[in-house]
């Protein structure tokens, strides 16, 4: 069918070109010294914006703080949004629905809208501009996330295998530590980069709640977009993407070495 | 399995303790026993825990953040002068923003839609270009809203690489000359970036449906003797839209609430209503503090109503 062929070609290089030209590009002007209009492709490569995004004072400590917020958000949201999760799939069908309107619309809310409240809220509590407060700001999408996850984990859970093993004898943490913890070892992985991922990638809030004086990766990339430090804002923007691309690529590895896979 | 889900955990422990005295007829008696009076407690339990839980992690910040803003717009709180609610209604800014929001997720989210619903139509297959035109599909996934927003500023500006390629085949002769597709009132950017964005999204939704859902279905259709085309359009699309519907309506509300991609991308008039909050926040005068939490009630209300929508959409699907 020489038709169905060539529109099934035509749609793959549109959709190559509409994919890959704005990664291509931001490749480019991250490695790109003195590229002005109309140069189709740089005159010289330097990696000067790469090593400049861990040698530089203040670059470095806009990535450390990313760092923290990404790994206690992830933590402490986890650690949250498993148990609301479980009790939340084991309750009746009307407290589900509820818990789950609930975590879409801490996920949902506009961040600027929901910033403007929590900015007031960590004022009164006297953490405004401080690190602990901007955690505290991404906890609520990160648990949001989480536990709308959890929940889809518990609702398809077997619970017969804990209840066998209360019938057997095993006390609750024994349960836990024997039963449901090595079970959940996968869903626990990936609430743990998800969560991660939430607070990597947020820029509202942080602005919101931090003021301006808590700096994290995403806000030095638009502050050398700002500046016109094209070079700088390219490199710092694909390292964003760094954390999210090692978790896709993790899954992809974890995906083939199971030996059940869904199709 | 569906009344221990339904019931909760206190019928499970029964049917596991019914279960067992085939095997294990020693532990019939104190298993019951033990089981009844564990499933009394965890049925008192397992309603109190997760809408305490919920309540407190979900729903404090939540009120935190929708009350502040009512008491701020009423002017209880902060410095914001009464009377923003009739002056926001009133004001032609916030109209423009509105629509010029519900323009941007409107056209964005039907974009990647439609871009999704092509692929998984078109690619579903076994074969090498189906997989290629997968893996593509899916690589701007890892890509934070801030990034992607970057990588289409750098192209689409008047100085960017799609100009740079006009001037190199001489269909303009200047930057000046090439058409403002980020900042231009439209928000032309913006959709771009919202598409390239959600797009591989979509696409994951849309190919695990047609995975699940498997090709019976098309191939009676066509065994019945309907036209490729028929099977596709009546069958495939309907079923991958509805099967879709909760995710579309989640890009959507996503997209109408993001101030990542209307910071870089946006015209400065008509602002998006999220930097339309951030500017009356920002403004000298105690006046626009008000109106900024009216309008930042404005876009919460837009969004909650979405996100009962999804959950209706989510429970019929």
């Amino acid at each position: 069918m020489p038709f169905g062929r060539l529109i099934r070609a035509a749609v793959v290089t549109a959709l190559t070109l509409f994919v890959v030209t704005p990664l291509a590009v931001l490749v480019l002007t991250s490695l790109a010294r003195g590229w002005f209009h109309p140069a189709l492709l740089p005159p010289s490569l330097d990696v000067s914006a790469w090593t400049d995004l861990v040698t530089d004072a203040s670059h470095r400590l806009a990535l450390r703080n990313s760092i923290i917020l990404g790994i206690a958000t992830s933590v402490i949201a986890t650690s949250l949004a498993l148990p609301l999760g479980r009790s939340a799939a084991l309750s009746t069908r009307a407290i589900r629905r509820s818990v789950a309107l609930l975590a879409f619309s801490a996920v949902a809310l506009p961040p600027v809208a929901l910033g403007t409240g929590l900015q007031l809220t960590v004022l009164t509590l006297g953490l405004g501009g401080t690190l602990v407060g901007v955690l505290l700001a991404h906890l609520v999408p990160a648990i949001g996330y989480l536990t709308l996850m959890f929940l889809g984990v518990f609702t398809r859970w077997d619970h017969r295998l804990d209840e066998v093993a209360a019938t057997l004898g095993a006390a609750r943490r024994e349960r836990w530590r024997r039963v449901l913890l090595p079970l959940l070892r996968r869903p626990i992985a990936e609430a743990l980069a998800l969560g991660f991922l939430v607070s990597w990638a947020q820029v509202a809030l942080t602005l919101l709640v931090g003021g301006g004086a808590v700096r994290t990766l995403p806000l030095d990339v638009l502050a050398m977009l700002q500046a016109g430090q094209d070079q700088r804002a390219a490199a710092g923007a694909l390292a964003l993407a760094i954390p999210a691309l090692v978790v896709l690529s993790a899954a992809r590895v974890a995906a083939r070495n199971t030996a059940a896979v869904v199709p | 399995m569906s009344a221990c889900r339904t019931t909760g955990a206190g019928s499970c422990a029964d049917v596991a303790t019914r279960r067992l005295p085939a095997h294990h007829p020693e532990l019939v008696i104190p298993a019951t026993a033990t089981a009844s009076a564990t499933a009394t407690a965890t049925a008192a339990r397992s309603r109190a825990v997760p809408l305490l839980l919920a309540g407190i992690l979900l729903g404090l910040p939540i009120v935190a953040g929708v009350g502040y803003s009512v008491a701020g717009a009423m002017g209880w709180v902060g410095t914001a002068a009464p009377g923003g609610l009739q002056r926001v209604l009133a004001d032609v800014h916030v109209l423009r923003a509105v629509v010029l929001s519900l323009w941007i997720a409107t056209m964005g989210t039907a974009g990647a839609t439609a871009g999704a619903l092509l692929l998984a139509v078109l690619f579903d297959g076994n074969a090498r270009l189906d997989r290629l035109a997968r893996t593509i599909g899916s690589l701007p996934l890892p890509v934070p809203n801030v990034a992607a927003a970057v990588a289409i500023l750098l192209l689409l500006t008047q100085s960017g690489w799609l100009s740079r390629l006009a001037v190199q085949v001489h269909l303009i002769a200047s930057p000046s000359q090439f058409p403002a597709l980020v900042y231009d009132p439209i928000g032309v950017g913006i959709i771009v970036a919202v598409i390239w964005k959600e797009l591989p999204f979509l696409v994951l939704v849309a190919l695990s449906l047609q995975s699940l859902r498997g090709s019976s279905l098309t191939a009676a259709a066509r065994t019945l003797g309907a036209t490729r085309w028929q099977a596709t359009s009546r069958i495939t699309l309907p079923l991958l839209l509805r099967g879709m519907a909760p995710s579309i309506v989640a890009v959507f509300v996503f997209v109408l609430g993001s101030l990542e991609l209307p910071l870089v991308l946006a015209p400065s008039s008509p602002l998006p209503l999220p930097l339309l909050i951030q500017e009356r926040r920002q403004a000298l005068d105690a006046a626009s503090h008000g109106e900024a939490y009216v309008i930042a009630l404005i876009a919460t209300g837009m969004a909650l109503l979405a996100a009962v929508v999804h959950e209706w959409l989510r429970d019929d699907a």
